[in-house]
């Protein structure tokens, strides 16, 4: 008797529309052949993503090959099209059937390469009917051409439509122009707003967002056309990010209830960033990438939580109090740097200089006052501190417990976890991401109660013991290329004198936690 | 001599499954779970939780999930954390096709989105790596076109095939 019973098919559809989110669309239509109940399924959810880029990736892809001749390259380009007039017609027909049962349309997203007019019309029409199904999210990335021409404006005129549609609650616009929606934006519903590469003039940006009452979110990238953006009347507005816009000249921001921003521009100097501070003092996040204007950071904030600086090339000097930091990023040279962040749980170090640790940078990991974890990027010599460093100073980071470092070339592993444990001591988890994919993953466990009886040598300076003198259970997970087991175990067993036990496991990645970027048709 | 211990200790809740096994676990992790959070908060923790939608080793499995996901005492995860919860839970999900359904209509019963995203991606994975044939002979769907209708289907999003 045939008991099995078909639990797949029976899933609840948000379940079942959820499971087809992880699924390129392809291979979702092929799912239809599975039995009747499945035939329906793709026109069933209401997550149609119409990524159609045939044009863009797939025809640039035949461009682009020099092994194949011109005939070739001719019969290639003609059964791509032909594809795509499937692929088109399948999208018509379902959105025209959405359309007709009123289903609603919470997400569209559109990715296509506008060249020609029957490019525009059939963008404008697409368009056309995600608005008319009441899109809620609306992402457009209309390219015109193959290639990200930074400079060149694009022709293709975003439909005004789009700037009217009430249910609009989130809109992207990557590429295409404004400039003939001079009037009439209503966007009441939208929320959040992403521009990337959009053509567009200060005037034009002044009057989308003066259509945008309930604003909470914007991002705007690349628009050249921008000179001077001043952001003023948002009552809502929480996050604004401001990415690479070489040729803006100011940047204004009333916004009071902001609570997160990114920049990255030169427009940022010392004075710019302590005005907006001290106007914005609910700042929760803040980001400066490539601020290569700023030479001094002082932040003095109570609602600072996580501080990320990268970049800002001509910086020498950070100073912040903050109470309630949480996470700190830093990336850049090895700078005069002071904190009262006693609360960090999470710092990211990233020092572009490659020579061996040394004073300056110790001092700068002892300021830290010991988060509960460190991520550091490093090229493995730079956390190795000499033997006579280790005999005169002290171990920067003696009560930091979870320690992660990626290093950028192969080492020798023990000169490694010899540094690291000198740097912090009594490391419960030290992770190294090794190169080409070799991740290690140390756990520790001490003895507890070992008073510092004795001055040894090797911990003189601190005032807790090290890890020599009280590890009791080393436990090695090795993920991807094996590692030498026998000499770490030997290592161990030489130098922890209390050392019970020494595991150690190969481990293999599994598929679920890596192959998470299929979303793409 | 012993001292006094001023700390509070975790509150507890029970919880029981469809047929009739409780199990006890701490509040904060209970919460990973929106329904029961929910559940909470309208002041059902005096009493037993009942949970009608999952049997006994279901429920057992979702604890597991509720304690491995209950955020840290001070609220921070860390990284480090995170990467290693990241790989228990492509273990955690290794499991036998009629398990792996259990707990994702589990997840969404009870509202636990991070099990929810980790099991549906696990069925898509599935979905994604076998032949249709394959699939209907994993999940027992039986295939109720006749060999024409099935062909005309076919020839219908042919260029998906291709």
């Amino acid at each position: 008797m045939d008991h099995k019973i078909d639990r797949l098919s029976v899933l609840p559809e948000p379940v079942m529309e959820h499971i087809l989110s992880f699924m390129p669309l392809k291979r979702t239509l092929q799912l239809s052949i599975l039995s009747k109940r499945w035939q329906k399924v793709w026109t069933l959810f209401p997550i149609p993503e119409f990524n159609s880029n045939f044009y863009s990736s797939d025809l640039s892809d035949v461009f682009d090959s020099y092994e194949i001749s011109d005939k070739e390259k001719k019969q290639k380009i003609t059964i791509k099209r032909e594809e795509r007039e499937k692929f088109n017609y399948f999208v018509e027909r379902t959105l025209v059937s959405r359309c007709r049962q009123k289903l609603g349309l919470n997400k569209f997203n559109l990715k296509i390469l506008v060249m020609h007019e029957p490019d525009y019309i059939l963008a404008n029409r697409w368009i056309g009917y995600a608005i008319e199904c009441n899109v809620k999210e609306l992402n457009l990335c209309l390219k015109s051409y193959f290639y990200d021409t930074d400079e060149e404006p694009d022709d293709y005129q975003v439909p005004k439509s789009v700037l009217t549609a009430k249910s609009i609650v989130k809109l992207k616009l990557s590429g295409g122009s404004l400039k003939s929606c001079y009037s009439d934006i209503n966007l009441s519903s939208l929320r959040k707003l992403v521009l990337k590469r959009v053509d567009m003039n200060d005037r034009i940006f002044r009057t989308l967002i003066s259509g945008c009452p309930v604003l909470e979110e914007i991002t705007i990238r690349k628009c050249y056309g921008l000179k001077n953006i001043h952001l003023q009347s948002l009552p809502r507005l929480v996050a604004v990010t401001l990415l690479y816009s070489p040729k803006l000249r100011s940047f204004k921001l009333e916004a009071p209830n902001l609570k997160k921003l990114l920049v990255e521009s030169t427009i940022v100097t010392d004075k710019w960033l302590y005005d907006v501070l001290s106007k914005h003092p609910l700042i929760e996040s803040l980001e400066l990438r490539d601020c290569s204007m700023l030479k001094m950071i002082k932040i003095s904030s109570d609602h600072l939580k996580s501080l990320t600086i990268c970049h800002c090339t001509k910086l020498i000097e950070v100073d912040i109090i903050t109470l309630n930091l949480h996470r700190l990023e830093y990336c850049g040279d090895v700078i005069s740097f002071s904190s009262n962040a006693w609360t960090l749980s999470e710092v990211r170090l990233d020092f572009k200089n490659y020579a061996p640790l040394d004073v300056k940078k110790i001092e700068f990991l002892a300021k830290l006052n010991h988060p509960k974890f460190l991520a550091w990027d490093a090229i493995a010599k730079s956390v190795i501190a000499s033997k006579e460093l280790r005999e005169t100073v002290q171990s920067p980071l003696y009560n930091v417990k979870q320690l992660k470092l990626k290093v950028r070339n192969p080492y020798n592993i023990i000169e490694l976890v010899d540094a690291l444990l000198w740097i912090s001591p009594l490391l419960e988890i030290l992770w190294i991401e090794w190169w080409r994919d070799v991740n290690i993953c140390f756990k520790f466990s001490y003895e507890d109660r070992i008073y510092k009886l004795k001055n040894h040598s090797c911990c003189k300076l601190l005032p807790i013991l090290c890890w020599r003198h009280c590890l009791k259970t080393v436990q090695i997970e090795n993920y991807g290329g094996a590692i030498e087991k026998e000499t770490l175990k030997r290592y161990f067993s030489k130098n922890a004198e209390i050392l019970e036990s020494f595991q150690y496991r190969r481990l293999l990645r599994s598929k679920t936690v890596d192959n998470v970027h299929m979303k793409r048709f | 001599m012993s001292s006094t211990l001023c700390c509070s200790f975790a509150k507890n809740v029970t919880l029981r499954s469809s047929d009739g096994q409780t199990f006890e676990v701490e509040e904060a992790a209970a919460q990973v779970s929106q329904t029961i959070k929910r559940m909470i908060e309208d002041g059902c923790t005096g009493s037993v939780i009942p949970v009608p939608n999952l049997t006994g080793p279901v429920l057992a499995l979702v604890i597991e999930y509720f304690k491995k996901h209950s955020p840290p005492s001070d609220g921070c995860p860390t990284a480090l954390l995170e990467m290693e919860i990241k790989d228990w839970d492509a273990k955690f999900v290794a499991v036998d096709n009629d398990t792996l359904l259990d707990l994702t209509l589990a997840a969404h019963y009870l509202e636990i989105q991070g099990l929810l995203d980790l099991t549906c991606h696990r069925v898509a994975d599935i979905l994604n790596d076998n032949s249709v044939e394959k699939i209907r002979e994993i999940f027992h769907i039986k295939n109720d076109f006749t060999p024409e209708e099935e062909a005309e289907e076919r020839s219908k999003i042919q260029w998906a095939f291709e």
